[in-house]
């Protein structure tokens, strides 16, 4: 522990966890380097990329340009909170079902983008949808399945909404 | 641009590592700061070649990284640099609290709210927001949408798409906030951008400078001598270069409500591949109307000059004349006259100019439909 560590506290994927953090490190580092939740991608660290999408408060930011310290308190949602007993959230099998992941790089950040939309608006329309998805850069997908993906899985939820 | 980037690194490096002629092919999935970042920095890396089995390329460093001061080299351009300098970070909890910390510390402080500009630009190192002390403005209440008599109070911490969502906002006279903020960046990064940050910035290209300016706002500043007002339009002084003191922040922005029949828009010209850019140009425009005559013209272009400015010119060709195609394109050579772009990364000075008598025109063209309708 340094001097200038804070203790801080967050809900991390419905657990509350206290950790201590460096004022300066990223929100992005703690998930990956000290919760090992790796599932959370770190590519441009300048926020252009969005490959380190979460959900904090429900809404959807990106972790390379939150610090950890601004956190404390907050409700943090990753990729990895998605799944329920071991069953894929509807977000994640349509993904799935869609084609929408190549590489896989950027399905983390595009998929947490997602969840934030259909939580905000159950019923959103194809353009909504790109805006929602305007801040993750996709190099080999595309951009057209992770869309559909994402349609289809606010179809299943608004179908079935206490699925996941 | 991430691939400009890397050109950037490595002329500053030299020789190409090995791994990286190639590097035109690969599509960048895993992310290129990774790549050299783990290629300079791992050693298991460096002896094992890893494939991209998507784009079968090697990523491989033959020559070992000679000098370790070339590591610490890089690693300033990437996260390690925020573990770098010692920070004290503070969250005050009332504005008295936060404007005694920043008259103590000055500008070996900084402000920080959203961070989605501040914490890049402390990344990339050389410059002034590299502070000691971090002030969290985040717990003073500074995220609100107020109406009262005679303003709208936008608190400083208020995120952009705060704004989008305030349905008053939607009405005629504020339409070209409104659209500057859906232009602002990306949908996600206006979850926490705030207006506040846009302005203080300074940045000659913030895109809700132009609207707040056509709107007549002003900003309340506070500091440990109390408050003072400002037009926004006297605010910026320059780039990066603001009217404000190091002790002082900027809490408030007031709109006034308007009582004339008014009507704005906004443009942004920004390079198609990517929504998150910064503006080419961008223009807010805003005029009033009497008896469907237009009696008074605001016309703000950013990004083509030192700071947002008003062009003064060309809003009297409008109030003199009627609203034709004449007075438009006159005012649209005159905008251009007025304006003094540079030439950067994003477009050449020419290009500006010829694009600020466009926008110019576009925008007189889009009112003139908004004020028939």
């Amino acid at each position: 522990m340094k001097r200038n560590d804070l203790e801080i506290k967050m809900n991390i994927n419905g657990e509350w966890k206290t950790l201590m953090v460096s004022p300066n490190e990223r929100l992005i580092d703690t998930l990956r380097n000290q919760l090992s939740l790796t599932g959370t991608k770190e590519g441009c660290a300048e926020g252009e990329c969005g490959a380190c999408t979460i959900n904090m408060n429900k809404k959807a930011v990106l972790a390379c340009l939150v610090l950890s310290v601004q956190a404390d308190g907050a409700h943090i949602l990753t990729i990895e909170g998605l799944q329920n007993a071991g069953k894929l959230h509807p977000i994640q099998s349509s993904f799935l079902t869609e084609f929408a992941v190549q590489c896989g790089y950027c399905t983390p950040g595009m998929i947490m983008a997602g969840h934030a939309l259909i939580n905000q608006n159950p019923d959103p329309d194809e353009e909504t949808v790109k805006e929602c998805i305007s801040n993750n850069l996709c190099r080999c997908t595309g951009y057209e399945n992770p869309v559909k993906g994402i349609m289809k899985s606010a179809k299943i939820m608004k179908e079935k909404p206490h699925h996941g | 641009m991430i691939k400009g980037k890397l050109y950037g690194l490595i002329l500053q490096k030299g020789n190409p590592p090995p791994c990286l002629k190639s590097f035109q092919q690969c599509r960048g999935c895993f992310g290129w700061r990774n790549m050299i970042q783990g290629s300079l920095v791992h050693e298991a890396w460096q002896n094992n070649p890893i494939k991209c089995s998507l784009t079968g390329l090697t990523l491989k460093m033959d020559r070992l990284v000679q000098a370790k001061e070339k590591q610490t080299n890089h690693q300033r351009s990437a996260s390690f640099l925020l573990e770098r300098a010692p920070l004290t970070y503070y969250k005050p909890q009332t504005l008295p609290d936060a404007v005694k910390l920043l008259s103590k510390y000055e500008t070996d402080a900084c402000l920080i709210s959203g961070g989605t500009d501040l914490l890049p630009l402390r990344q990339s190192g050389k410059n002034r927001l590299q502070t000691s002390h971090l002030i969290d403005i985040s717990a003073l209440g500074l995220s609100y949408i107020r109406k009262t008599d005679k303003d709208f109070c936008v608190g400083a911490a208020t995120p952009v798409n705060d704004l989008i969502q305030f349905p008053e906002f939607a009405t005629s006279p504020y339409a070209a906030l409104i659209e500057a903020a859906k232009s602002h960046s990306t949908a996600t990064i206006r979850n926490r951008a705030t207006i506040g940050g846009n302005i203080v910035n300074a940045s000659l290209c913030a895109d809700l400078v132009p609207p707040l300016m056509a709107l007549n706002a002003s900003l309340v500043i506070a500091s440990s001598r109390g408050e003072r007002f400002i037009p926004v339009e006297f605010f910026i002084e320059g780039p990066n270069c603001s009217a404000l003191k190091p002790d002082e922040m900027l809490i408030e922005i007031l709109i006034p409500i308007e009582t004339n029949s008014s009507v704005s828009g906004f443009l942004k010209l920004g390079r198609n591949q990517t929504r998150i850019d910064m503006a080419v140009v961008n223009i807010a425009t805003r005029l009033f109307f009497r008896d469907k005559k237009c009696i008074d013209a605001r016309i703000v272009i950013g990004a083509a000059g030192p700071r947002a400015f008003r062009a003064k010119t060309a809003e009297t060709v409008i109030k003199k004349g009627q609203l034709n195609e004449e007075t438009i394109h006159q005012a649209a050579s005159a905008a251009m006259a007025e304006s003094s772009p540079i030439d950067d990364m994003r477009a050449s000075a020419a290009y500006r100019k010829k694009m600020v008598a466009y926008l110019v025109k576009e925008s007189m063209n889009i009112i003139r439909e908004r004020s028939i309708a």
